[in-house]
């Protein structure tokens, strides 16, 4: 029996205190304006997107009908290009295969991943003795701050330059101005020998090609190539939701995700089908030349083949992390994450109900979504989130005919 | 299925209550509901009907019990408030004459006059409609948003039967809320065969009869969310204005289909995320360079009033 008024006296808290922290209203109100404007420009510039977004909604409908059958389409590309692929049930599962491949008192890179959030990575292996390093800019500030992601693409969303400055002047003992260029200078010197001393490389991934057993990972930095490029083993931990069928399909994806993530043109698609190799010498193939020897790939179900048979709220799957839903929202512009559990806003109570974290933790988020349909606008994928919440509701409520 | 059984908070029971037992979310009566038409020209047999849906007359008392309920919070843990809410409804239904003593009688007769207006306009286009007076039941869309559907549906028929037993054809909403219900959600659960117009729609049909006032103010238009992205209606409040002689009318990038939340619908569960979330929108109408606000909706013209500095109107306000 959940204590509804209990919790959202809780919630309602924690909303209004970070509704009232200046640096949240800094960061966000900077955040959101750029958002808009960078958005805007990159759907100007290459007007064909729309259109795009509204075929990949498709491919992805049809993707997610058909999801057991392509896992096992991509488990088999990947093996026949000497990777391993996995399917972990639970987060629990997941976790007892990562951890047999790393094993204790190793060195790790990771590239940030809201599934391994969602399971609880990073905590488990430093529980397990080993020392890991997120390399993502936003992420590794948080990892600093030993705080959660308050947003899935920009994790220290809420923080403006004067307080990174003073982080960063504390944990490398020296002082850095709050300049961002000079912030994120003191990074690349700090990280840049961690990639080639790491003993293995993390990371997630935004669309996998069932056909080829690629996997996609778009990024801004350079953080994601270096951390799964030069460690000798690269481990994958990646969502089934994010399968399409085939090449073509994962091309027209990575497009319109990174453009409503305000990438008018990202600078790094990453494309990983196995380990490096080499045929040069006597057009005999070895594995393991300049990049990783050892390619692991885990695919993760924790609810979603379940959630990809359930008619009313399946589209949830359709999410393509872009992030731009999170701009839209008047609560999430006042609150950042704090409007959330490990999958945040709107859609993130869907997911928390069948994903991660049960529908418990998300029954008093549900009640938070103004249901004003902003969100809806501007998803490239047109996920009814007020719909859904509508029908979460009605499941807490239980006053509903069937 | 996923499987859970809540407490719902009291709030949420103290509204549902109050519609089921009385006939709008915080159980007001009488003339409190139906004072605002008092001398306006009405007929019993006029195949239009004006449906009020009781929700501007409630807007000022809605403010008063999130005060009560802020100052309730002050005092003390929430176990008190949920003590005393519980009570309330339990034993005496709810009391509103007590909750909200310290009701202004300028904000009612505020919403009561935006309501006049309304008949006033449409006995201008020609029509006389029918008002249901004391029969009229809230269209329930609270009910909706916090998950009754089956109550919802309840009040979705016997509504139905009233309009048929009067003999109504058009319907002619004052909130896009009562609206949205009658519109998108009704023909769901019943038989509905009426044409349901909001006020925006149906000025905008029958410009040619009106004769509005003349501008006098640089207006910015505040859509409210029901209206824009649910029922599709944006477009008509420009072609108003824009006949009735305003020829600049500011917009801003966050309008129409992307037009921000007052914050109105979140007032009973989260009143300070409410306050929030007014004071946000507020600000980014207020540095528009408009010189009023303008909007169609009862929550949204009292959640921003509240906090702007420039004055707040409603569409039918600034026609006559």
């Amino acid at each position: 029996m959940v204590d509804l008024e209990k919790d959202l006296a809780t919630l309602a808290e924690t909303l209004v205190k970070a509704a009232n922290n200046p640096n949240i209203n800094l960061a966000l109100s900077r955040a959101v304006k750029s958002y808009r404007e960078n958005v805007n420009k990159a759907l100007s510039r290459f007007p064909h997107t729309v259109e795009r977004a509204r075929e990949v909604r498709e491919i992805k409908l049809q993707a997610l009908s058909n999801l057991q059958v392509l896992y096992e389409k991509a488990a088999k590309s990947i093996e026949e290009n000497h990777g391993k692929a996995y399917l972990a049930k639970d987060g629990s599962e997941a976790l007892k295969i990562v951890s047999e491949i790393v094993g204790t008192g190793k060195l790790i890179v990771k590239v940030k991943s809201m599934v391994g959030e969602e399971i609880g990575l990073r905590e488990h292996l430093e529980e397990k003795g080993n020392t890991l390093w997120e390399t993502d800019l936003g992420e590794f500030i948080q990892q600093l701050r030993n705080d959660r992601p308050m947003h899935i693409l920009s994790p220290a969303i809420h923080i403006p330059r004067e307080e990174v400055a003073k982080l960063f002047s504390a944990f490398f003992e020296k002082e850095i101005p709050p300049e961002i260029a000079a912030e994120v200078a003191a990074v690349r010197e700090f990280m840049r020998e961690k990639y080639f001393k790491a003993d293995i490389g993390i990371s997630g991934a935004n669309i996998v090609a069932a056909d080829t057993g690629s996997i996609f990972i778009i990024e801004n930095e350079g953080n994601g190539r270096l951390a799964t490029g030069a460690p000798p083993v690269h481990i994958v931990i990646v969502g089934l939701e994010k399968l399409v069928p085939t090449l073509d399909d994962a091309f027209k994806t990575a497009e319109v995700t990174w453009r409503y993530a305000q990438y008018t043109v990202p600078s790094y698609v990453n494309i990983i089908s196995g380990p490096s190799k080499t045929g040069d010498i006597e057009k005999v193939t070895t594995y393991g030349a300049h990049g990783p020897k050892e390619f692991h790939v885990i695919f993760l179900d924790n609810g979603r083949l379940a959630l990809s048979q359930n008619e009313t709220f399946k589209e949830a799957l359709l999410c393509l992390r872009c992030g731009g839903c999170l701009y839209e929202c008047p609560v999430f512009s006042l609150t950042a994450g704090y409007y959330g559990y490990k999958y945040l806003g709107g859609i993130g109570s869907i997911w928390t109900a069948f994903v991660a974290g049960g529908i418990e933790k998300a029954a008093p988020l549900a009640y938070v979504c103004l249901r004003c349909g902003r969100c809806q606008e501007r998803c490239p994928m047109k996920i009814d989130v007020p719909r859904m919440t509508l029908a979460l509701r009605q499941i807490l409520t239980g006053n509903h005919a069937d | 299925m996923l499987e859970i059984s809540i407490t719902p908070p009291a709030t949420i029971e103290l509204v549902r209550q109050n519609i089921l037992k009385y006939k709008n979310p915080l159980g007001l009566k009488g003339r409190e509901l139906t004072s605002w038409a008092e001398g306006l020209n009405f007929s019993h047999d006029s195949e239009y009907l004006f449906y009020t849906g009781t929700e501007y007359q409630m807007l000022p008392y809605i403010d008063s019990l999130v005060k009560a309920l802020k100052t309730m919070n002050q005092l003390g843990s929430g176990k008190k408030i949920l003590f005393g809410l519980r009570n309330l409804v339990d034993k005496f239904g709810f009391n509103p004459e007590k909750i909200y003593a310290g009701i202004l009688a300028r904000d009612r007769d505020k919403t009561a006059n935006i309501l006049r207006k309304h008949v006033q306009i449409l006995n201008s286009l020609g029509i006389v409609p029918q008002y249901l007076g004391e029969e009229e039941l809230y269209a329930g869309a609270l009910l909706y948003e916090y998950g009754y559907l089956n109550d919802l549906r309840e009040i979705a028929r016997k509504l139905s039967e009233i309009f048929k037993s009067r003999g109504i054809k058009k319907i002619i909403v004052a909130s896009p809320h009562a609206a949205e219900m009658l519109r998108e959600v009704y023909p769901d659960f019943v038989d509905f065969p009426f044409e349901v117009y909001t006020m925006p729609e149906f000025l905008a049909a029958n410009f040619a009869k009106l004769s509005p006032k003349a501008p006098t103010k640089k207006i910015v238009i505040h859509d409210p969310c029901r209206l824009a992205r649910e029922l599709d209606v944006f477009a008509e409040i420009r072609e108003v204005l824009k006949k009735s002689g305003y020829s600049e009318v500011i917009e801003l990038p966050q309008s129409g289909k992307f037009t921000t939340c007052c914050g109105g619908a979140t007032k009973l569960l989260f009143p300070e995320l409410a306050e929030a979330l007014a004071k946000q929108r507020v600000h980014e109408l207020e540095k528009s360079g408009g010189e009023e606000i303008v909007t169609a909706c009862p929550y949204c013209y009292f959640n921003l009033s509240q906090y702007s500095n420039l004055p707040v109107k409603d569409l039918t306000e600034i026609l006559i």
